[in-house]
């Protein structure tokens, strides 16, 4: 049986670098990861370069995967479930997405599933602005994850580390904080053995 | 896409694929177009009130890719280049933004006055649209 890994956050915060570095690893460890990604903008962009990664992915661009796509998610997820036997499939989701909409189809998706882990990768250089600007959907993509990943640490100092983090925690005060740079694959392997322990729980 | 999540977000979106056939474009000179085509898009954008979210390509040329990544004009391109030929001759480029405070139309407008620069640099054409001429 598998786990599923959703990686939601806002456009440009590094899901698909960090979903690459994690996909790559858990190759590199014997494990089968497969890869499904939504964007937006009816164009594929990011499929061609995970797939120059050598690493298994599904591209959905035709729609939202919360929305008129959703079908097309689940009978994703079975595919890759029954089919292809991954051990670990990572989600990732337009980055206007709410977590809250993926995790109820994947629940009515009638996939067997070990364990699920949600990441929120939140950009540290760029929280306050968007925060700023559409404050009420920023704080809708930190509910409903168990993790909110600080990335893109390299472009900024301590001190804005902080604040974003204290932005994260008062708006889900629930959430472990994991503080990265997926660039420079720094802060990713706490999420490495997260998943570890997730897959291993099944031997 | 969702009505309601882009609603919540405020957002706007387009993507495009452009095709490049019998061309013989020096990799360098072909790098070069896509990155200035890459700023001037996010640049157009925001002077339009957009907050950028992430605007991309993927050329896939020639056996290789090159790909660039905006996601503010403050920090510039970031490249990741997999070209592995000197010249470019044929392929196709994906293009995309996704950003906030801006229409979908509004992209699509933004994209349609900044391509002409970069089908002027190098000589592609729109997925769908026949183009008369021999390239
Ligand atoms: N400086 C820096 N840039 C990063 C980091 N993670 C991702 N990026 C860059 O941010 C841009 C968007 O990353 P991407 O993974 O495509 O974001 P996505 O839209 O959330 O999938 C790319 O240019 C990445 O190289 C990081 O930790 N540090
Ligand atoms: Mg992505």
């Amino acid at each position: 049986m598998m786990i599923i890994c959703l990686i939601s956050g806002f456009l440009g915060s590094g899901k698909t670098t960090l979903m690459i570095e994690l996909g790559k690893r858990l190759g590199s460890k014997g494990r089968r990861a497969a890869i499904i990604v939504n964007e937006i903008g009816e164009v594929g962009v990011d499929g061609a370069l995970i797939n120059q990664y050598g690493l298994n992915s599904v591209e959905l661009t035709e729609g939202c995967i919360c929305c008129s796509l959703s079908g097309s998610l689940q009978n994703t997820l079975r595919v890759v479930a029954n089919d292809y036997k991954a051990d670990a499939v990572f989600i990732e989701p337009t980055g206007i997405a709410l977590p809250s909409k993926i995790n109820t189809i994947i629940r009515t998706s009638m996939v067997e599933y070990e364990a699920k882990l949600g990441i929120c990768v939140v950009d540290a250089y760029r929280a306050e602005k968007i925060y700023e600007e559409a404050g009420l959907f920023f704080r809708r993509q930190i509910e409903d994850v168990d993790i909110v990943a600080v990335n893109k640490v390299d472009l900024v100092n301590d001190e804005k580390v902080a604040t974003v983090e204290e932005l994260v925690i008062g708006l889900n005060p629930k959430v472990e904080l994991v503080r990265m740079s997926a660039k420079r694959c720094e802060g990713v392997d706490r999420i490495e053995s997260i998943l570890f322990e997730k897959m291993g729980a099944r031997e | 896409m969702s009505e309601d999540s882009k609603e919540l977000a405020g957002a706007g979106s387009h993507g495009a694929e452009l095709h490049l056939e019998k061309a013989r474009i020096p990799a360098d000179v072909f790098r070069s177009a896509l990155e200035r085509f890459i700023i001037s898009w996010a640049k157009n954008m925001e002077s339009k009130g957009a907050l950028i979210g992430h605007v991309k390509l993927i050329a896939e040329v020639n056996g290789g890719y090159y790909k660039l990544s905006v996601v503010d004009v403050g920090l510039g391109v970031e490249r990741n280049d997999g070209l592995v030929e000197d010249v470019v001759t044929g392929g196709r480029i994906k293009i995309m933004a996704a950003v906030l405070n801006l229409e979908d139309e509004e992209v699509e407008r933004s994209l349609d006055e900044v391509l002409e620069g970069l089908t002027n640099d190098v000589h592609l054409h729109k997925a769908g649209h026949h183009c008369d001429h021999d390239h």
